[in-house]
């Protein structure tokens, strides 16, 4: 939202339903938004595999807090 | 309708009483040897028996002829043409008597599924209530705009959470638990109409209303257990989440009406050469 | 099985029964059941620590207790090195320290591979799988096993034909099968493969976004017309066939929520499930079906706590544990003992360590809330004792409580002013959480006490003590400050864990798990760089390097003693698998977590700021556990080790333990 930023091109409706969605959901703007939606299915896709969940296994451990 | 349910309710719970406190699979068997004996009784008297006689030997003759005939392929085909010409014939004579059973058997299946199909509240077991608002009529609304929907529960049954209101599915609902056995009424109240459901916890036979329904004629035959709702109300259904029982068939669990058919079906194929009955 | 529940009119024909099939059993050199034993009933309170039970025993508020010190004895029990649960239950249950049984954490790695998993138990990987469209059916692997060697004490009891029933005895999943009845406890995983994994649906976005949050999902929820709709996740769909550059798709579960919308209550609907919450109510256990393929399904179960509705909608959803009455995988033997448990409380946790310490960590339990959870976790646990003391009638039972361990965990710090977290507003109010819940389980002791047979010996145990856990280690920080340990990229200082930005070509040295700290030894690690020949003298330099440690806020000593495995380990078998050295830390301070995962920290010492604020993975000899018994024992017991023998003894049992191997010299 500052520094770096760039124009990224929606379609006229997609916008309109985002613009709709991110006020309901008391987002402080549409930008927001999609940050974080595209953030969210980014971290999905980005820690794949089964090291991944091997992880998970242990960091479940009580004793690692 | 209303009023021939209410008659066979009082009929049902008076001839299921000496049953109720034995387990399921005793009335259930007797009832289905009583049904299989009326059921043959009916056939015989409503059906043409000569006819089925002479039909059913046809197709025996026609199966015999197969057999005997067995090198002779024009023979076979010919006798197997004569049996499917005359299945739908039999199937045709046995649709009267068929016919006549129906509306009886709809009728007790209805009653019987209210005191085999459900078990009673088991206390301290939760149980949810549901009552849906019939669509489009205005919400009884209290002086803050809120839901004015209440229930009152008679002592020994207690509301443990709600109302809570859905008016998505325009249902409220509450989750109750009895503390002990008994035969409660509930009452529920929407803005100056009230409305009455029963709930039992019991472990014996009795009739159990999982829903109270509307006045439409198909909803009243197949839920006979409880008066429908007066037209007036504003509420379209009541429910109770009784849970389903089985009956224990020889260490087989299962529903009350397959044991009922399969159990009456035995019967009938048992004494059909005793009552003199062709099938 | 002989001396079985009868009624008490049929027991003297089942006694006479009994004697004639043991006198067959007898005559044909084969083991049957005694009909005439001797009776031990074991309560395991894990983490009873030796100090406070006795403070509170001199005050008076452990009346059982004191009971049975008097009628026969109380004494600290030597915990196992590392004084870590599972080790320490293994110590227990073969009689060998870790050298002897291969437990020596809750983290091993494999060397080979320098991949870390958890010690006890492990999953047999699917290599071979029988393809259809887009699924596939394994044809080999997906077992789990016990990785504990040795033989547990309860196998030896059933060869002598005495009773045995073993109820979440630690480090023992997927159960030994060696006992009437046994269900595993502390090491069996949730549905998801986890020590349990908590799912939290909240409308407010952002307030746990970028928090690391371990133990735990948080799922970010829109309300919309009054309603919530999200899944509950699973475990990857092992029957889906991988696609290439996509993540494995994970099993999902959708449900709704709907919002009364003036009242703090909802409407709960899971397939055909419907439940009422109203704000700050618990539901009973709900079935979580996962569909696999066609015809296959996955079941586990799982509660909500309805935390809040507003402001903001807060949904908690317990780890998804196995079902008792029909368990995904086997926790108990025979397996139908799961669902014989639940005769009277109905469906319980299964999964290990209940209490969910993770939710209070991440801030989404209060402690209340935790609290309450603890206790909905222990109640059943509590009425299925009693059921296996209305069942019992001689031989071994064994019964274990996690609750003492768990709850102490975090809870310790608000019997600790002295702590770097600790705040007097907040924690003062809890300062009693942990005596009352000695008081509970006395109390349990109490029943235990009264319906125990008059001649029976009951043994109360504990697997370690406590300690206040106030400054954390980071030991790699401190192998790298020292030169023994490279990094890739020296600037970044900080690394969440597994070995990420080590430079094992310049690494001599490397801390995993609680207590553990290995050479990065030739032949032996993946990438090991010490030779064989300097193993010994770097481990020397090493011990002698940490025990001059000494915290840079107070000045004290931090590790009071670094053990050598082949000097503190007297058995033998699995020695290979243990770290080079095991490091005891001062009462008070302990491994970081950063470090137990093989991370990095920018400084080597930290105030512990967690809720889990107790601990007990230090030198083995600050934290012993209890033991207590309602007659002195034939044969004595100082340790966890020593304490299985003395059982047998107890139950007639001459033969040395743990047993000798045939080949042995």
């Amino acid at each position: 939202m500052f520094g770096n930023t760039v124009k990224i091109k929606l379609d006229k409706d997609l916008l309109a339903r985002i613009e709709r969605v991110s006020r309901v959901a008391g987002y402080s703007s549409p930008e927001e938004f999609i940050s974080h939606a595209l953030e969210k299915e980014l971290a999905k896709l980005e820690d794949a595999g089964s090291e991944e969940e091997l992880k998970k296994r242990l960091r479940g451990l009580g004793y690692i807090s | 309708m209303a009023t021939l349910n209410s008659l066979l309710r009082q009929l049902f719970d008076l001839l299921l009483s000496p049953f109720a406190g034995l387990p399921s699979v005793v009335p259930v068997t007797a009832i289905s040897v009583v049904v299989g004996v009326a059921m043959l009784w009916v056939y015989k008297k409503t059906s043409n028996q000569q006819k089925i006689e002479d039909v059913k030997q046809q197709i025996f003759a026609s199966v015999f002829e197969i057999r005997l005939f067995n090198d002779n392929l024009p023979a076979i085909f010919r006798a197997q043409g004569d049996i499917f010409r005359r299945i739908p014939r039999y199937l045709s004579l046995s649709f009267v008597p068929l016919a006549w059973m129906l509306l009886p058997m709809v009728l007790l299946i209805a009653q019987l599924q209210f005191h085999y199909g459900y078990q009673g509240l088991q206390p301290g077991q939760p149980v949810l209530l549901k009552a849906t608002l019939k669509p489009g009529a205005s919400l009884p609304q209290d002086a803050a705009g809120a839901l004015d929907v209440a229930l009152s529960a008679p002592e020994g049954l207690k509301v443990e959470a709600g109302p809570v209101w859905v008016p998505a599915l325009r249902e409220v609902s509450w989750r109750l638990a009895a503390e002990r056995p008994g035969s409660y009424q509930l009452t529920l109240k929407a803005g100056s109409e009230s409305l009455t459901k029963t709930a039992v916890s019991s472990e014996k036979n009795l009739r159990r209303s999982p829903i109270r329904v509307g006045g439409a004629l198909l909803d009243q035959l197949l839920y006979p257990a409880e008066d429908p709702i007066p037209t007036t109300s504003p509420f379209a259904e009541v429910k109770l989440d009784y849970p389903e029982a089985e009956v224990n068939l020889l260490g087989w669990h299962t529903h009350w009406l397959i044991a009922f058919f399969v159990l009456s079906l035995v019967a009938a194929f048992a004494l059909k050469g005793w009552m003199g009955v062709e099938l | 099985m002989a001396g079985a529940p009868g009624k008490p009119r049929g027991r003297s024909r089942l006694a006479l029964a009994a004697v004639l099939v043991a006198a067959l059993a007898a005559a044909l050199g084969c083991h049957g059941k005694k009909a005439q034993q001797p009776k031990v009933i074991v309560i395991g309170l894990d983490g009873l620590d030796f100090t406070l039970t006795g403070q509170l025993m001199a005050e008076g508020k452990l009346p059982n207790l004191s009971k049975i010190a008097q009628r026969g004895f109380f004494q600290a029990l030597g915990t196992a090195v590392p004084p870590q649960s599972p080790v320490a239950w293994s110590n227990f249950i073969t009689g060998m320290d870790a050298g002897g049984h291969g437990i020596y954490d809750f983290i091993h790695r494999d060397a080979k591979t320098m991949v870390p998993y958890l010690s006890t138990s492990r999953v047999d990987e699917t290599t071979r799988f029988f393809r259809i469209g887009k699924y596939q059916f394994p044809l080999n692997g997906g077992k789990t096993r016990l990785l504990r060697q040795g033989t547990p004490f309860w196998e030896v009891l059933a060869q002598h034909g005495i009773d045995t029933a073993v109820v979440r005895m630690p480090a023992n999943f997927p159960p030994s099968g060696k006992a009437d009845k046994e269900i595993s406890g502390m090491g069996t995983p949730d549905l998801l493969g986890t020590p349990g994994t908590f799912q939290f649906y909240t409308t407010e976005l952002f307030k746990y976004y970028g928090k690391e949050i371990t133990g735990g999902e948080v799922h970010e929820v829109v309300v919309e017309n009054d309603q919530v709709q999200d899944k509950i996740y699973g475990p990857t769909n092992p029957y889906l066939a991988p696609i290439e550059g996509q993540k494995p798709e994970r099993l999902a579960e959708p449900f709704t929520v709907y919002l009364d919308p003036h009242r703090d209550a909802v409407k709960l609907v899971l397939a055909d499930q419907e439940r009422l919450l109203e704000k700050g109510e618990w539901s009973d256990w709900l079935t979580i079906d996962f569909k696999l393929a066609p015809t296959q399904h996955l079941t586990g179960i799982a509660r909500f706590y309805l935390k809040q509705v507003r402001p903001e909608l807060e949904l908690y959803v317990t780890p998804i544990n196995l079902d008792p009455l029909a368990p995904a995988q086997p926790i108990s033997h025979p397996e139908d003992f799961a669902a014989e448990l639940a005769e009277r409380t109905g469906r319980y946790y299964t999964k290990e360590m209940p209490e969910d310490t993770k939710a209070l960590n991440a801030g989404i339990f209060t402690p209340e809330e935790f609290l309450h959870q603890a206790e909905l976790a222990t109640e059943p646990q509590i009425v299925q004792l009693q059921q296996m003391l209305d069942d019992y009638r001689q031989g071994l039972l064994f019964f274990y409580f996690g609750d003492t361990d768990q709850v102490a965990h975090m809870m310790w710090r608000a019997m600790d002013p002295a702590h770097p977290a600790y705040n007097a507003a907040q924690d003062g109010p809890f300062a009693e959480v942990i005596p009352k819940l000695y008081q509970k389980f006395d109390r349990v002791l109490g029943y235990v006490l009264e319906h125990a047979p008059p001649d029976a010996l009951v043994l109360v145990m504990s697997d370690h003590g406590f300690a206040p856990f106030r400054r954390a280690v980071n030991l790699n920080s401190w192998l790298r400050d020292n030169g023994y340990l490279a990094t890739l990229d020296p600037t970044r200082r900080a690394t969440s864990g597994f070995f990420d930005n080590f430079n094992w070509a310049k690494t001599k040295a490397y801390a995993l798990g609680l207590n553990g700290l290995y050479i990065n030894l030739a032949g032996r690690e993946k990438d090991g760089i010490v030779p064989a020949s300097e193993r010994e003298a770097l481990m020397k330099e090493l011990s002698a390097k940490l025990l001059a440690l000494t915290d840079t806020k107070n000045g004290e000593r931090a590790i009071t003693k670094v053990y050598p495995r082949e000097e503190v380990y007297q058995d033998r078998g699995h020695l290979e698998i243990g770290p080079d050295l095991v490091v005891g830390f001062a009462r008070t301070w302990r491994t970081s977590n950063e470090s137990a995962l093989a991370g990095l920290a920018a400084e080597v010492f930290s105030d512990n700021t967690a809720a889990w604020s107790g601990d007990h993975c230090m030198d083995h000899e600050t934290v012993p556990g209890v033991l207590f018994g309602t007659r002195k024992l034939a044969r004595p017991a100082a340790s966890l080790k020593d304490l299985a023998a003395s059982i047998l003894v107890e139950l007639g049992v001459q033969e040395p333990f743990p047993p000798r191997a045939p080949s042995a010299p």
